[in-house]
Formats: C-alpha cells, structure tokens, sequence
C-alpha cells in the first residue's frame, strides 16, 4: 500500500499547497485524485514519486517510508509515471522506449527477455506489430499513450502515476486508455493514480479523492 | 539497452544537433592537428637550422663601443678553452689574393659574364683571376667540413701544426697540380708568399652564375672552386695581421649551450668595453631563418585561434541543444536512473562524436590538408635573402621541412581531444545536475 500521511508541503515559507494530507492508495483499484488546477493534485503525485519531499508528513510504501527505499530505487521498481504530453524519447521506436525503462529497472535482465517483455507489454496494449519499430513520433497520440503505458506495464510496476492521462487525447483514444487502466487493474492488479480534472476520467476510477487548496474536501 | 547503446542511439538519432556538432569538432580538431603538424616541423626545422649553423661565439672589438687597443691576448684564448662545453676555437682571415704562378678556374654554369662589363673595378681587390685566401687555424671546424659538403681526397688538412695550403680538386686539375706543389700568391699589399699544397679537396658545391651579377667577371673570384684554405700563418703573412687582433670564433659542443658559455665568458674580468661577445648562432638563425621563427608564431597564432574560435562555436551550439538535455535528464529520471548513469551516458555520447571527429581530422589532415601544409611550408620557403648573384650549394641548411607529429605530438592532440571531450560535457552534466526531477510534471514543459 502507498500511503500519504499527514503530508504538509509548501514552495514558499507563507502559502502550504497541501495541508496535514493523508491518502491511502491500494493495488488493484484505480485512483483519480481530482481538483482545479492549483489545488495541490501534481504535487501529490510528485511526492507520491519520490520526485521532491514533504515539509512534514510520511510517504510509506508497505509501510516503510519511500525516502528510506530510496527514491531511484522507489522509480525504477515500484512506481511508473504516465505524463499527459507522454514524455517518450521521440529519437526512438515504439519498443526501443519501453526495453530503455525495463533496463533501467532491471539491469540484469537478458536481451532476449527485454526483448519479449516490451514486445508482450506493447502488443497486449493493442498496438500493431508494424508500429513498434516506428519512432514515437510517427505514431497517434493514442499509440504514443499506449507506449507510455506499456513502459509502466513492462517495467512491473505496482503502481502507476498518471499525470492528467488523456489531457491530450480525443473521446475515443480517451476511453480506450480509461479501458486500459480498468484491465491493468483488475488483470495485472496494479495501482492506477490519475491525476485529473476530467469529470470522464474521474468517473471511471473506483476511488476518487477530491482535494481543494491543499485539503481533502471529498471521497467518493 | 545498457549505457552504450543508449548513448549510441543519442548520436545517431538526433542527427541535426550530431552532425553540428561533428562538423564543428571535425573543423576545430583538423586546424589544431595542422597547426600542431606545422609548429613541430617548424620546430624541428629550426633545430636543423640551428645545427647546421653550429654552435658558436664570436669574440672581438665592442662595435658598440669600438676601441683600437683591442687585443685578443694567449691566456685569454686559454682560459676560454678551459671552459666546459667550449670544443675548439678558430680564428680566420679570409680575404683575395692573386695567383702568381697558377690561374683560376672560370667554370660556371648560368648567366655567362659579359666580358665588357668592368663593374668590378669599383671594388678593391677584386678581379675575373683572383683567388679567396679562407686562413683559419682550425680549418675543420669551418661549416663546409663539419658539414660534409667538401672532403678531403688527397693529403691533409692545414692547421696551426700543420701549415700549408688546401685546394679544390677543380683548381687542382686545371693547373696539373698536386699535393707537395708549391703555390705563389700576392695580395693586395703587394706581398708575395710560396706555400706548399698539403691537401685536395672535393665539394658539392655549384657554382651558378645568375642575372643578377653586378660583378661582370669579376664574379669569378667568388667560385667555390676558387677557394683556397691554408694554416692561419700564412694569412698571417700575406695580409700583415696581427693574430691579436683577429676575432676569436669559439665552437661550443651545441647550440643549447651558446648562452651557458657565453655567461661563463661574461663572467671573466676582462674589459667588456673593449670587446664584444656575440653568439652568431643566434645571429646566423635570425639573418637567414627568420621565415622558420615566423612559421612557428604562425602556427601558434593558429593554434590559439582555433582554440578561441572552437570554444566559442562549442559554447554556442551546445548552449543551443542544451533543451535537449532537460527534456531527456526528466524522464530517465522518472524512469529511476541516477543522475551518475545519465552523466556517464551523455559521457559516451559525446565521447562518441568527439572520438569519430578526431578520426575525421586525422584522415583530413594527412589527406586533403597535407596539400594545405605543403603550401603553407613553401610559402614560407619563399622568402628572399635578397638578390643573389650567384648560387653555390654551401649554406647551412635553412630549409623547412614537413615532420611527423611524433610521440609528443600525438600526446598534445590527444590531450586536446580529451579537452575538447570535456568542454563539450560541460553542458549536458551541467543541465542533469541542476535538474530538479519535479520539473518532469511542470507546466513549463508541456
């Protein structure tokens, strides 16, 4: 379980963006915290991956604190980022981006099992085979989402992290990664986090945590 | 994918920042191996020089200061020769004198003399039958012998305990004369002198008259051929001097000790107003070899400018790209590398690059370039010691010559890649260290 407890962050010495905060997030359940922009939901998802630290408060993973696991070793094996805008390395192909983050996260895996695992991740995603040794840049905005899933998917990360998923897809490309989520869920029992303010995303999650100014206001 | 081909990936996928910044490290290391292949032939060339000039000393009057007592005296010369690194000493009269019962010879080849000009006649002493009297107390120390460009083929040298008279083999054959003959010479004040032969030389030397002869015939006196060398005694004799007042030339055993001798000679309390010390290697090299001197500072200049230049286009381009980094650093980032890992993969990235420029300016340099240093050496061969009347073989060698970088060389280039390697890092470690991972979720970015 990934728990924020009593979590109090602030950039400035005046203004808190999250206020005395606690969330619980468990495997096999998708999460959507959910809130205006400025409400203190990116710098959830930024502590939630070790990317800064908290004033006050713990990040637990399993019950150990994330700071102890190590934040590189917390990213390479138990949490997985899903960026609006993909964040690929457009210099590379389809498959060549998700066997870069399945080395990064196992440095001892063999060529050959890199090999299959993106292959596995990326074709059990939908995409076609001719598509996966195209560079990134080629392919739709739905395909390039769905390579920054496979990457989340092959690395077997627990928990994914998506930072406004479908901010930058269409209606059909927008549920097609939402069906995704629910079968990473409840196939793979992974953890979904979904940033959003999309009211379509929002309502597909099972947990959906509402935050304002840095408070929690609501839990549905 | 481990380090080394994400790196390579890095260099072959993003081709517009690559091959930029190829092409400028290609350009920047081809100018610094020419520079370099230029300043250590310039080096080499001025060691040449230097050596074949010789090492030596000049003792005589202070011609800033000229005083007629001077006087070279015999504990002087002993105490110079005493000296460490001093190998020898000479002293020389080298003045015309005319053949009695011998001609001189009159081969030539070039611009024949035209027999009506008399233009000669403006100069003392000189006339188409002359001889040159070379009088020296130690002949073999003279730059002809020390060189090879004449040897010995009958007899011996002349020198203090050797007297007598040395003469060219041309000179030799069309007077049917030979070792043990005597020859009879006057001089300008009307002495005359019987000396026996005692040696028979060969040179390589030419004797080729050019357009510019001023001398009418009278440039005949000037043919190597018609060069006698004898014991100083008998220069002694036939010009009237005083040994005491010939300059005394000291021979050190190289061209780096000149100035360690020359101090040690400063060092003797002897009247510094009334005589001179001069270090004619040092006067020959700047007379005659300036073009060598310029060649380094120009290869230098180059050097300097290519470095300057190269910089700042480096610092341009790679400040440009530097975007490039950002965006990269954030998601192998996210993705859980260490920002060592990242360092050393744009490490090898630009060692990549750097290390495939290198090649390039190589081939470039010995190749398509080599034709660009050949022009650079002949131009600076090119420069004139003035209007020459005529042309023999034997000078010291002042030529440039085309070396290879050598070890040393190739131990400067290399440290200049790994510079270049290092300057070009700057910018990426620069931008993984200062980045903040938070950034990856930033607006700023989108």
């Amino acid at each position: 379980m990934l728990e924020l407890k009593n979590i109090t962050y602030s950039y400035t010495k005046n203004k808190d963006v999250l206020k005395n905060l606690s969330l619980q997030f468990q495997p096999g359940k998708f999460y959507t915290i959910f809130g205006s922009s400025g409400s203190g939901k990116t710098t959830c998802l930024s502590l939630l991956g070790g990317l800064d630290e908290p004033k006050s408060g713990k990040i637990l993973l399993n019950s150990k604190e994330i700071k102890e696991i190590g934040y590189n070793n917390l990213r390479r094996k138990e949490i997985c980022f899903v960026f609006q805008d993909f964040h690929l390395f457009t210099h590379m192909t389809a498959i060549e981006n998700v066997m870069t983050a399945i080395k990064i996260s196992d440095r001892k895996i063999s060529k050959v099992e890199m090999k299959k695992r993106a292959l596995d991740s990326l074709l059990s995603l939908g995409l076609d085979e001719k598509d996966l040794n195209r560079r990134v840049t080629k392919l739709s905005g739905g395909q390039q989402q769905r390579v920054a899933i496979a990457r989340a998917l092959a690395t077997k990360s627990t928990y994914i992290l998506a930072d406004e998923p479908t901010g930058n897809l269409d209606l059909k490309n927008t549920e097609n990664i939402l069906n995704i989520f629910r079968e990473l869920v409840e196939q793979h029992n992974k953890c979904v986090i979904a940033v959003t303010h999309s009211i379509k995303v929002r309502d597909a999650s099972d947990i959906c945590y509402e935050i304002e100014d840095g408070i929690l206001t609501g839990e549905t | 994918m481990g380090i080394g081909k994400l790196a390579f990936l890095e260099c072959i996928r993003k081709p517009i920042k690559n091959i930029v910044l190829y092409i400028i490290l290609s350009a920047i290391f081809t100018g610094i191996l020419i520079g370099l292949r230029v300043y250590i032939s310039a080096q080499h060339s001025k060691e040449n020089a230097l050596n074949s000039i010789g090492a030596f000393i000049q003792l005589s009057e202070n011609y800033e200061n000229r005083v007629e007592s001077f006087q070279i005296t015999s504990n002087m010369i002993e105490s110079i020769v005493e000296l460490p690194h001093v190998t020898g000493i000479n002293q020389n009269i080298a003045e015309y004198a005319i053949p009695v019962n011998f001609k001189n010879v009159k081969a030539y080849s070039g611009e024949r003399p035209d027999p009506n000009d008399k233009s000669y006649e403006e100069f003392y002493d000189i006339t188409p039958d002359n001889i040159i009297l070379d009088a020296n107390l130690d002949n073999k120390s003279l730059d002809v012998f020390r060189l090879n460009q004449a040897r010995l083929i009958s007899g011996i040298i002349p020198d203090d305990r050797n007297p007598g008279l040395l003469i060219e083999k041309h000179l030799a054959e069309e007077n049917h004369l030979t070792v043990g003959d005597p020859l009879i010479l006057t001089s300008s004040k009307k002495i005359e002198i019987s000396a026996e032969i005692i040696g028979i030389y060969e040179t390589d030397a030419i004797f080729e008259i050019t357009k510019n002869n001023t001398l009418g015939e009278g440039i005949f006196s000037m043919s190597p051929y018609n060069r006698v060398y004898s014991s100083l005694d008998i220069g002694i004799a036939l010009y009237a001097r005083s040994p005491a007042n010939l300059c005394l030339k000291i021979i050190v055993d190289s061209p780096q000790n000149v100035d360690r001798v020359g101090k040690a000679i400063k060092m003797f309390d002897w009247d510094w107003k009334q005589y001179g010390l001069y270090n004619m290697t040092e006067t020959y090299y700047q007379d005659h070899a300036q073009h060598i001197e310029e060649l380094g500072n120009y290869s230098k200049m180059l050097l300097f400018y290519i470095f300057a230049i190269g910089a700042i286009f480096l610092s341009v381009i790679l400040t440009v790209f530097s975007r490039y980094y950002d965006y990269d650093s954030g998601i192998l980032l996210a993705l859980g590398s260490k920002k060592r890992t990242i360092i050393f993969q744009y490490f090898l990235s630009t060692l990549y690059i750097v290390a495939t420029a290198a090649i390039t300016s190589i081939i470039l340099a010995f190749t398509a370039a080599s034709s660009l240093i050949e022009f650079i050496l002949n131009s600076s061969n090119t420069v004139s010691f003035g209007i020459a009347q005529f042309e023999n073989a034997l000078m010291p060698d002042y030529s440039v010559y085309l070396s290879s970088l050598g070890i040393i060389g190739i131990g400067v280039f290399v440290v200049i890649i790994f510079v270049f390697l290092i300057f070009s890092c700057i910018s990426p470690v620069y931008h993984v260290i200062r980045f903040n991972p938070r950034e990856i979720l930033s607006e700023k970015r989108r």
